[in-house]
């Protein structure tokens, strides 16, 4: 460390914490120019409506990788909320239905940080494990069949109403992004949540409630994919354990492509969300240019791949190998 | 009287290192007293042949476990792979293609190495990354439609028997010797046992910590590869669509047996066993009748048994342990 380097450097501007942003420009800049219909106003709606849902998410994931840990069962408990709320709206009403799933859901949360703190199983495997059962209680809910609920067109406002043109998804996200940056950074949870992902045998020493900790960080992530849960069953307004299959890790792809830290102790909630925004252009991109979902998926890969190796070959500390990845 | 103390403590010792051989031994004993069906020869062997087709690509996964990685690609390896395997296969008609296929593992599986070792990427991310990209090329590459292929020779792989035994719970077998010696007797096997302890502390003793890891990763995709062949044979068809969730089912085969996701500490043997274990569980409830969205449930409930397991058993080691001190504290004052 003998030659300083300047924190607010162009250089570290890029490759730091703010890399997903300047990624973000230039993927925009890239398809607008090759496909202009991506700038109207409808399309940019649409590509912040398909972004919601994995921000959303991405958003608990967060909390939940900030932990040093995963949250594998998101896609079932998604899966588990579409279900519920597609077969307790006919007795019980919307707003009923939908608090309804979010108990549920938030229970799970506390089943899944039970089962790590008490039964102190690592995060990925026991979420693994209860990724399994959530989904075999949906499958068993439901009889495997898809449940429709096309009568209750009210439910449709939750993905199609527009507050001063702007859908609701988009608005969601935005509030569930002030709320956990909120959490993350004004208060004691946040701070707490970083004590315990960056070293928690020192958290546990100073103090800090850790298991109640992790229980509120898994009960975050599972009241996020409900929430992301709701908006799809209101985009479809059909219902199926089997959606979701892949959601746990798109989730934490975006969070990952954000700038969060797997190793735990620091999150970046704002690159979640803009990562998120970032992915849904370039399927939306990639969909407007002709290409299929196999060329999106490879991109996304690619992307994945590209982003850290620029970030990491360009990061001055990591260059001369003075911090090991 | 004190010698049949030592051999039940070196039996306890023995499970202690083997736990998961003692749930699957319980499992096994209770399944044998209560149904009639588990009993039958075939029924285990259908097992044994399910287990192979985790196990082998688990005798891989143990190696990248134990150096502290994970390799989330092996399913979409898996069909890429398989996808190559019955596309030359029908193009050339010769069993050298397998060989190729096993190169073409090791290839994918030594880039994803390189990009944990080199590029310095968490093996979580490459591996992410690479999941994505493998089953792209596999959907590319075939158009999205299944792949079919059923000379003789080639579905012998993967349905044939060896005096009764079904062939590709042999190779299993015989693949799990090599491993374990290679993970066991070799220099590149201790060094990945090495990098999963310490990576730092391996660094400053002058091994090749870059090395051991792509090797790991190497043999991720070898066994991925080799049971890309057995499932691509057992099956007579390929899709680029098969084998979903796969990744998971082999982690979870080698956590079962107890190789910690820390790194540092697995063995080849356990993976085999967990890989029994976990196919035994759906075979046995199928045998019980059990509705077949029940078992996804108890499954995950017996897994999360199993996992608990290891913490459990140090939790009741360490009590262990000071019971032992108190014992021994007291006798001396005596």
């Amino acid at each position: 460390m003998t030659d300083k380097i300047k924190p607010r450097s162009v250089r570290s501007f890029i490759t730091g914490k703010y890399f997903i942003f300047v990624l973000l420009i230039f993927v925009f800049a890239f398809f607008a120019i090759l496909a202009p219909v991506l700038c109207t106003t409808e399309s940019i709606r649409n590509i912040l409506v398909n972004a919601s849902l994995t921000a959303i998410s991405g958003c608990g994931m967060t909390f939940a990788i900030t932990l040093g840990g995963f949250d594998l069962s998101v896609g079932s408990i998604m899966a588990l909320s579409t279900c519920i709320i597609a077969k307790t709206i006919p007795t019980i009403g919307i707003p009923a239905a939908i608090l309804f799933a979010f108990v549920v859901a938030s229970l799970i949360g506390v089943v899944n940080g039970l089962i790590i703190t008490k039964l102190k199983i690592q995060t990925f495997v026991a979420t693994l494990a209860t990724q399994v059962i959530i989904k075999g209680i949906a499958l068993i809910y439901t009889g495997g069949l898809s449940v429709s609920v096309f009568s209750y067109t009210q439910l449709k406002a939750f993905s199609s109403a527009r507050i001063l043109g702007i859908p609701l998804p988009v608005i969601i996200m935005l509030l569930v992004f002030l709320a956990s940056q909120f959490l993350y950074s004004r208060c004691r949870f946040g701070v707490y949540l970083r004590a315990a992902g960056s070293n928690e045998k020192a958290a546990r020493l100073s103090a800090v409630p850790v298991d109640k900790i992790i229980i509120w960080a898994f009960v975050l992530t599972a009241a996020t994919a409900c929430l992301a849960g709701v908006i799809t069953v209101s985009q479809v307004l059909t219902a199926s354990a089997s959606t979701g299959s892949t959601f746990a890790l798109s989730a934490i792809t975006v969070v990952v492509l954000g700038g969060t830290n797997l190793s735990g102790g620091s999150g970046f909630l704002g690159g979640t969300v803009v990562a998120a925004i970032m992915i849904s252009i370039i399927e939306n991109g990639l969909t407007l240019l002709g290409y299929s979902d196999d060329i999106q998926r490879l991109v996304i890969g690619a992307i994945l791949i590209v982003s850290l190796t620029i970030k990491m070959f360009m990061s001055p500390l990591v260059k001369r190998g003075e911090v090991a990845a | 009287m004190n010698s049949a103390n030592k051999i039940i403590g070196k039996i306890r010792n023995y499970f202690r290192n083997h736990t998961i051989l003692l749930a699957f031994l319980i499992m096994v004993l209770l399944l044998f007293v209560t149904t009639e069906r588990f009993r039958s020869m075939d029924n285990f062997l259908s097992i044994l042949q399910e287990a192979s087709f985790i196990g082998i690509a688990g005798l891989g996964m143990t190696f990248c476990i134990i150096a502290g990685g994970l390799d989330l690609s092996s399913g979409s390896m898996i069909a890429l792979l398989a996808v190559i395997n019955m596309m030359l296969l029908k193009a050339t008609n010769s069993f050298l293609v397998i060989f190729i296929v096993i190169f073409l593992g090791a290839v994918l599986g030594t880039f994803n190495g390189i990009l944990v070792s080199k590029v310095k990427m968490p093996a979580f991310i490459a591996t992410l990354a690479t999941f994505y990209i493998f089953r792209a090329i596999a959907y590319i590459i075939t158009g999205g439609n299944p792949v079919t292929y059923s000379e003789k020779w080639f579905v012998w792989i993967g349905n044939g028997k060896v005096l009764g035994i079904p062939f590709s719970f042999l190779l299993m077998i015989v693949l799990a010797f090599f491993a374990h010696l290679i993970l066991t007797r070799t220099r590149i096997g201790r060094t990945v046992v090495a990098i999963g302890n310490s990576p730092e502390a391996s660094r400053i003793s002058g091994l090749n910590n870059d090395l051991a890891t792509i090797f790991s990763f190497m043999m991720v995709g070898i066994t991925v590869a080799i049971s890309s062949v057995v499932i691509s044979s057992r099956l007579w068809s390929a899709n680029p669509r098969m084998m979903d969730g796969y990744e998971f089912k082999v982690i979870t085969a080698v956590v079962l047996g107890g190789t910690a996701l820390e790194g540092g500490k697995g063995s080849v043997f356990n993976t085999v066993v967990a890989a029994i274990f976990y196919c035994s569980i759906s075979n046995a409830m199928t045998l019980y009748h059990v509705d077949s969205y029940v078992i996804s449930i108890v499954t995950g409930v017996i897994l999360l048994l199993a996992f608990a397991l290891n913490p459990i058993m140090q939790i009741v080691e360490v009590y262990r342990n000071r019971a032992d001190a108190k014992k021994s504290k007291s006798g001396e004052i005596k």
